[in-house]
């Protein structure tokens, strides 16, 4: 025989044996097991993945959508200089100017806040506007360039409330102008949170509205696009106007959009990890399970002259090609769902989402192998270690993994893979402890309510005797805490779902202000409480609020770079931002450090009290001296930090000082009220009553916010399936694990004359029972769980479920009964001889 | 082929070392059949394990095929059993998940063997199961099992046979009919054989007869 010949016959050789393992693989129940548990998990991951991969593309290739430019350069009160557009252009980059400005428009009897945006004819740079003829935009037209002279664009918001018409004129201060179009959509509107509807207008009609005092409040934007290299090298030309700001793409996390994703990605990420973790048990109990029915297999091919290394190589291709598959079809799985999640999503962030990379997919890969190796491994791998000689000699002691090894390892794949879920470090902190003291005090419940179970008195002989003495199976507690920690991290996803979510709605109670009033003169304060009193019966809190920029921290000047990865610093270093004098405590504040300054004698220099993320974000401690540049520059003494919640949409500030704090300062108040809904009349009134006042209407950003309360929660239940599946995989494999010890069992029983109906009792005896006491130890672990993690990790005013524990016996008995009976069915179907040979 | 030279075994239990083999001695020459006698717990099994080299001994040595399994470390005793070793197991041992054919061209796969399928059909036909080829080992009586195990023994034509009470789980024909086919093969193969039984009938077929007791071996 040749040499090419003999090569191909030697290949094919290792086909068949890569063949006969594959099929041993494919012929073992534990291994679909595992199987289609690494297919889960990877799914669940992978949608979750594929989810925010496509959502953060279609933010960043989707600058059109959301900025209308590369990059905008922002002045506040002054025109973005001159020579900084010629630069760009002369650098071949694409370059516009818009204003921004709001305004109070009157209409008929009508009055609206509104945000007007003045844009040159060859607005946008990116991406395009959608405009319509209807206010109801059914029908919408997208265009390339902004308004022509003498026409305006309201958007849909805008229109209604004021009830305007294509056609319509409208009378910005003393300019009219067209109504030409209804803007559906435009680049820069994909913010989460808006103050007020929109005007979009041309820039070359500002002048001629005559509106003197839009002076104080306007923004200037120079808005640039081009090539990423020659913009880059544009930047730098930055670097001499300090005063001025920028937005890109790269700073982002800057608006409220992605925040509101961040928020997703948390819970989706929370979620996508118990999930995991299930699984992960599912994967290492079904390894056990494959090991124990796999132990005379290799024992033969140890006999037949297969070395153990070569056996542990076979094991971990098995294990590659498990991961492999699992990868691919969990992450095909993934892929399939993401586009429900992003459609449960994207309309209420607004964001179209963009074709995913493969990165997700490549991670599902790794997530694969990373679960088997942590899980599967270390149990497989004794096989390799099993005596030849077993297979003569059958009371051989079987070799097992080390426990350092055994638990090591799930260890290491919990905190390696939870990263990757995007999960917050220090949900890590609390859930793994907490996993292995909720698995301490589920063993010690099951042991006692077990123990107490088997006592139950029954009368001798009887089927339920039978299935309450089948609890005290000897080398169970493995099995026993696998299937209690997978009804347990059931109920604690049950719970995240049902009460965290609730909990997390409750954050925006019904009666939470929906309008903030800013800018209020001292002349008109007693005036408009006299006026919301007698209105709405309210006594709302009025906060003296100055403007200012911080300068220096200890006298050493900020630079407006030096924090680049936090956005709330560079929010501090690089923008004016409210400065508050007040004695009380805001109610939803907490001090984490120092104390309260309250009603204490003025210092010098003052006490502040700051915000404790943005002080460690700069780096400020407790008597730290801060500079601040507002009409001049005044400083304060950092005498406390507090701890903010700003979803809670109340008044919520950086800085709060002391008595003697901003005295020198020009200064107005700010509050916030809520307007029930029959009486929605009441802003015009206040409005007619004081035209003066900024009102501020942030009805529509609750509604916004509850809004993606209630898809999150579609988007967890959808996520659920995926944790339930995995849940279910758990239970199944503890009840599997036994399936041959009950077949001879069983097989010894009908022998002696037990009829299937009499099995049948004591199966359902054992597995209500069993699942009763691990459901409602199970239940009461997720109960406690749920309870610290809302409480202690989300700051949320959660309640102990106390009906958990009973809920979950009744949940256990059902899903443990319906798991047993499945996976102990056909027992009484095969002939009892047949079964005995086996053994 | 075989020699054994004060072979002896001692395991560590809870009441201190056991004693199960106590210099054992054993000499086998090339297409020699013999037979070990010896009740349930004699120590049959354990010798068996030692001489295939399953096993390490406590004191004495093996050698096999010329090379003594002492100096080999366990994958040099793996390599020496793959393709000159063959087993026979009281239980079969056949893999419930592959066919008949498959479970036979086990041991050829595992050396790489590319003629491994048109060698196990080859074997199946000898053993009279020709036409059971694509069943699985439930499917099969406990007799038809028992050749499929002997096909899969001899399909490698192994240098040396060991069986370990290969009629335990038979009725007496299939019992019968199994030890012929045993021997008839092991003539065809010119293998060495030592069986571990305790059917005398089985035992008188092999040219030699050995008895196990207490751990001691004497000649019959």
């Amino acid at each position: 025989m040749n040499s090419a010949a003999r090569t191909t016959q030697l290949r094919i050789a290792r086909i068949q044996a890569i063949r006969l393992l594959w099929h041993d693989a494919r012929n073992s129940p534990a291994m679909r097991l595992v199987l289609t548990a690494v297919c889960v998990a990877v799914a669940a991951c992978s949608a979750v993945g594929f989810f925010i991969d496509s959502v953060q593309r279609g933010m960043r290739g989707g600058t059109a959508q959301l900025l209308g430019a590369d990059l905008i350069v922002r002045a506040a009160i002054h025109p973005v200089p001159t020579e900084l557009e010629q630069t760009a252009r002369a650098a071949g980059l694409g370059t516009t100017r818009a204003l921004n400005f709001l305004t109070t428009l009157p209409h008929g009897e009508a009055f609206q806040l509104t945000r007007v945006k003045a844009v040159e004819r060859n607005y946008p740079l990116r991406g395009r506007l959608w405009t319509s003829a209807e206010t109801d935009a059914l029908q919408t037209t997208p265009r390339s360039r902004g308004p022509a002279q003498g026409e305006a664009w309201p958007d849909s918001q805008l229109a209604q409330t004021l009830n305007l018409q294509v056609g319509d004129t409208l009378q910005l201060g003393t300019l009219s102008l067209r109504i030409g179009a209804i803007l559906v959509r435009e680049p820069g509107h994909g913010r989460l949170f808006r103050v007020a509807p929109q005007l979009l207008m041309h820039l070359d009609d500002t002048p001629r509205t005559g509106l003197g005092q839009i002076g104080s409040r306007v923004y200037h934007q120079l808005l640039v696009s081009g090539p990423p290299h020659a913009l880059q090298r544009w930047r730098k030309n930055l670097d001499d106007y300090p005063e001025l700001t920028t937005l890109s793409i790269d700073k982002q996390e800057q608006t409220g959009l992605h925040e509101g994703l961040n928020d997703v990605r948390h819970l989706l990420g929370l979620c996508a990890y118990l999930t995991l973790l299930l699984a992960g048990l599912a994967i290492a109990m079904a390894s056990a399970l494959h090991a124990r029915q796999r132990q005379d297999t290799w024992a033969l091919l140890r006999c037949l002259g297969v070395e153990r290394s070569r056996l542990m190589k076979w094991q971990l291709g098995q294990l590659l090609g498990l991961a492999l598959i699992g990868g691919i079809l969990g992450g095909a799985m993934g892929y399939i769902c993401h586009y429900l999640l992003a459609g449960l999503i994207s309309e209420v962030l607004k964001v179209t989402p963009a074709q995913p990379s493969v990165r997700p997919l490549v991670t599902g890969m790794g997530i694969a192998l990373l679960m088997l190796i942590g899980f599967s491994l270390p149990r497989l791998a004794t096989l390799a270690k099993i005596p030849p000689l077993r297979i003569l000699q059958r009371n051989l002691p079987v070799p097992t993994p080390p426990t350092l090894l055994l638990y090591g390892a799930i260890a290491a794949a919990c905190l390696l893979l939870a990263p990757w879920r995007g999960a917050r470090p220090e949900l890590l902190l609390y859930l793994l402890p907490g996993l292995a003291a909720g698995a301490t005090l589920l063993l010690i419940l099951i042991f006692i309510g077990l123990r107490l179970a088997a006592t139950v008195r029954a009368r001798p002989g009887s089927a339920w005797r039978h299935g309450l003495a089948n609890l005290r199976r000897g080398n169970e507690t493995g099995r026993v805490l696998g299937l209690a920690l997978g009804l347990c991290t059931l109920f604690l996803l049950y719970l995240c779902r049902t009460d965290l979510l609730e909990a997390f709605s409750e954050r925006l109670p019904p009666g939470a202000p929906n309008y903030f009033l800013v800018d209020i003169q001292e002349k008109d304060r007693k005036p408009l409480e006299a006026f919301l009193n007698q209105g709405l019966g309210q006594t709302p809190h009025f906060y003296l609020m100055t403007r200012a920029r911080l300068t220096a921290i200890n006298d050493r000047p900020i630079q407006p770079l030096e924090h680049p990865e936090q956005s709330s610093a560079r929010h501090l270093s690089e923008h004016q931002f409210g400065l508050v004098r007040d004695t009380l405590l805001p109610s939803e504040n907490r001090i984490s450090a120092g104390r309260w300054h309250g009603e204490a004698a003025p210092q010098q220099p003052p006490e502040i009290s700051m915000e404790a993320e943005a002080a460690e974000a700069l780096n400020v401690q407790l008597g730290d001296r801060l500079s601040f540049l507002g009409l001049r520059t005044f400083t304060g003494r950092v005498s406390s930090l507090r701890e903010v919640r700003w979803d809670n949409f109340l008044p919520n500030f950086y800085v709060i000082g002391g008595r003697g704090w901003l005295e020198e300062e020009p200064y107005t108040y700010i509050t916030a009220f809520h307007v029930p809904q029959n009486r929605l009349d009441f802003p015009a009134e206040l409005k007619r009553n004081f035209p003066e006042l900024t009102v501020l209407d942030i009805a529509h950003m609750l509604e916004q916010s509850r809004s993606i309360m209630q898809r999150l929660s579609r988007a967890l239940e959808f996520l659920f399936s995926f944790s339930l599946l995995a849940g279910l995989l758990v239970l199944y494999t503890a009840l599997l694990a036994t399936r041959d010890e009950r077949h001879r069992e069983v097989s010894l029983l009908r022998v002696l004359g037990a009829g299937h109906d009499w099995l049948r009792r004591a199966a359902l005896a054992e597995f209500c029972c069993l699942g009763m006491v691990t459901g409602s130890a199970a239940g009461l672990a997720a109960a406690i769980g749920a309870w610290s993690t809302g409480r202690y990790l989300f700051q949320l005013p959660i309640t102990f479920n106390m009906a958990m524990p009973a809920a979950g016996a009744l949940l256990g008995a059902l899903l443990v009964t319906t798991a047993g009976l499945l996976a102990t069915r056909g027992l009484t179907k095969t002939p009892p001889l047949e079964i005995l040979r086996r053994f | 082929m075989l020699i054994a030279e004060a072979l002896c075994k001692q395991v560590t239990t809870a009441n201190g070392r056991l004693s199960i083999l106590h210099e054992v001695n054993l000499e086998l020459d090339k297409g020699d059949s013999a037979a070990v006698k010896g009740v349930s717990g004699s120590g049959k099994s354990t010798l068996l394990g030692l001489l295939a080299g399953l096993d390490r001994p406590s004191s004495g040595r093996v050698l096999l095929d010329g090379v003594e399994l002492g100096a080999l470390d366990e994958s040099g005793r793996d390599r020496l059993r793959a393709g000159r070793v063959g087993f026979v197991f009281q239980s079969f041992q056949l893999l419930p998940t592959f066919t008949a054919l498959e479970n036979v061209m086990l041991p050829l796969s595992l050396v790489n063997d590319p003629e491994a399928p048109e060698r196990a059909r080859e074997e199946l036909r000898r053993v009279g199961l020709e036409q059971r080829t694509k069943h699985y080992p439930p499917q099969l009586s406990g007799g038809e099992q028992q050749r499929v195990a002997l096909a899969r023994a001899f399909v490698t034509a192994p240098r040396m046979l060991f069986a370990d009470e290969p009629t335990g789980n038979l009725d007496r024909t299939s019992a019968r009919r199994i030890a012929e086919l045993l021997l008839e093969l092991n003539a065809t193969h010119g293998s060495t054989l030592l069986i571990a039984t305790h059917d005398s009938d089985l035992a008188k077929c092999c040219k030699r007869q050995m008895h196990l007791e207490a751990g001691r071996l004497t000649p019959e």
